[in-house]
């Protein structure tokens, strides 16, 4: 039971690596970033093409982070700031942010081909933490996003920059008012947005191997974490990643693994509910 | 000729599949998607009334219009509170759990039809009964449904039913102080969205006369929305537009002597770089009215 729980834990770090990667652009800019769906599944394909062009392991995870970045600052530099002075609505942001994932996919596919892959030859190595026993990429990968969040958090809560980069997530009309470079704070946030999916990628596919249909599954669960965890705060979908992924381990214990999906979305279902019952009656214009 | 009429029949149920869509997103003006869903459900339904029970097509269509029309109340109530990215998401719960039953509800040996085993899991339904027995004949059977849509969709939405829908589309605030009763005009419209979808889905089970899960998955839903953002919404032109956009890329690729692997991923490719320039460009599709700007 421990080590189901460990298990979902360290998924759910993963998860909630993703899921602020979704927040982090959807909270200022309210772009459904579905793309990141395609940089998920593009950032594993980089760091194994390193790999075998013969990098090391850290050269090689650095180039697909790197890449992630770029892809997400091409998102933003092309579609949807163009499209943000356009004024175009939310809707359309999406179906281009689609565009953008369905284009990612495919050319991944063209260059790469359709089978699973993975980075390493044969099982991994276990290490045994406090009585769990973890696979070596697991054990790493939970250190590296606990790292990686603490980071964020601290950058975010103390940092002059990261200050403004909360008032863009808050409030970026007022922030534009005030003088500051929205624009640049965008990018900014496009950039965070592609390192962060890239790590958690990167993370996911150590572990269990990649293949080009791994990205939308991956990013559907991180996006139901945001939106319930992340609607009105950065820091929440850091939680609801990481209960997502302890209640997946478990559904998957207690029924199935294919029962994983249907628990997860009944949940967030549930919880949407709840929120809007739950939540301060707004005016109907608002609604 | 054989082709050809295997390439009419699909284009019958992508263009119903789009004009349900076209309902849902373009009148209604809700991006979805939960439709390959409720595609499966109705195709589903046509499985089991035909191998378990024996029904008869037009009967056996009805069981899954009229299960689909029900099941898209967990839709239609989620849009009485929720729009955009929310409704959205909404969406794609549902999809996920649809797709989750058609995976799951099916125990060991358990026989079909029976409670522990209603979908025969990933390994599907086969033996589904075709109602007509050569190709020619459900290409013309498939014609006269997409037509009899078609007209169903022009009556309904040329209504004042259908002024409504597009009144809501455009301010529901307004409409609402008017006194109009938005919430079951949303009822009535997604039951008719999904009633189409899984028309079509009944009638691809009877065309294939086998389904399984993977009908439910949402690379369909994926698919099926950027034919109908492509093709254009908010009239009735633009899904047939996106439906034969859906069928003859593939056939021109084929032509310019790709392999099919390659043909099958440039497709998908290509669909992606519309849907980016129609962002800019076009944002109401190739023929339709409803901008997604």
């Amino acid at each position: 039971m421990v080590a189901i729980f460990a298990d979902g834990f360290v998924s759910g770090l993963g998860t909630a690596l993703l899921a602020v990667a979704f927040a982090v652009v959807y909270l200022p800019t309210r772009v459904f970033y579905i793309a990141l769906g395609g940089i998920f599944t593009f950032v594993p394909y980089v760091v194994w093409a390193c790999m075998m062009a013969g990098f090391g392991v850290i050269a090689s995870f650095g180039c697909g982070i790197f890449s992630g970045i770029i892809l997400s600052v091409l998102a933003e530099a092309v579609l949807h700031g163009p499209l943000e002075q356009r004024k175009t609505a939310t809707d359309g942001h999406f179906v281009c942010s689609l565009g953008y994932y369905i284009v990612l996919i495919q050319i991944v596919c063209l260059i790469w081909g359709t089978q699973k892959k993975a980075f390493r030859l044969g099982a991994d190595v276990m290490t045994e933490v406090g009585g769990v026993r973890l696979s070596f990429a697991q054990f790493t990968g939970a250190i590296a996003a606990i790292l990686i969040l603490t980071g964020f958090y601290l950058w975010v809560q103390h940092s002059r920059l990261g200050t403004q980069f909360r008032a863009l997530a808050d409030n970026p009309r007022e922030l534009a008012l005030a003088g500051r470079d929205i624009r640049a704070l965008r990018l900014l946030a496009f950039a965070i947005s592609g390192a962060f999916a890239a790590a958690s990628a990167i993370m996911f596919a150590s572990d269990l191997g990649f293949h080009p249909y791994s990205g939308l599954d991956a990013v559907l669960i991180a996006l139901a974490a945001a939106m319930v965890g992340a609607r009105w705060s950065l820091f929440g979908a850091v939680g609801m990643g990481i209960v997502i992924g302890i209640v997946r381990a478990q559904a998957g214990f207690v029924f199935s693994a294919q029962w994983q999906d249907p628990v997860t979305f009944l949940i967030l279902i549930g919880v949407l509910w709840l929120q809007e019952v739950f939540s301060a009656k707004r005016r109907l214009e608002a609604v | 000729m054989n082709y050809l009429l295997h390439l009419t029949i699909y284009f019958c149920i992508y263009a119903i599949l789009a004009m349900s869509l076209n309902v849902m997103v373009g009148y209604c003006g809700r991006l979805t998607l939960a439709s390959s869903g409720y595609f499966a459900i109705g195709a589903y339904s046509y499985a089991l009334a035909s191998v378990l029970l024996g029904w008869h097509f037009v009967p056996a269509i009805l069981l899954g219009i009229i299960i689909s029309a029900l099941a898209s109340l967990v839709l239609s109530v989620a849009a009485w509170r929720f729009k955009g990215d929310v409704f959205v998401m909404f969406s794609l719960a549902v999809q996920a759990i649809i797709l989750g039953v058609c995976v799951n509800w099916a125990v060991g040996s358990a026989e079909l039809g029976t409670w522990a085993n209603l979908t025969n899991g990933p390994l599907g339904i086969s033996s589904i009964a075709n109602p007509v027995h050569t190709r020619g004949n459900f290409a013309i059977l498939a014609l006269a449904l997409m037509g009899g849509a078609a007209v169903l969709c022009r009556l309904l939405l040329a209504s004042p039913f259908g002024r409504i829908l597009l009144a809501m589309r455009d301010d529901e605030l307004a409409l609402r102080g008017l006194g109009k009763g938005v919430k079951m005009a949303k009822v009535y419209a997604f039951a008719f969205s999904c009633g189409l979808a899984a028309l079509a889905g009944s009638l691809y089970a009877a065309y294939l006369g086998y389904v399984n899960p993977s009908v439910a998955a949402l690379d369909f839903s994926v698919l099926w929305l950027c034919m109908a953002i492509i093709g254009g919404m908010g009239n009735l032109y633009g899904p047939f537009a996106g439906a034969a956009l859906l069928l003859l890329l593939p056939e021109v690729l084929r032509f310019a002597q790709m392999p099919t692997a390659v043909a099958d991923d440039m497709r998908l490719l290509l669909y992606g770089v519309f849907l980016i320039l129609m962002t800019f460009f076009r944002p109401q599709g190739i023929c339709g009215r409803y901008r997604v700007d």
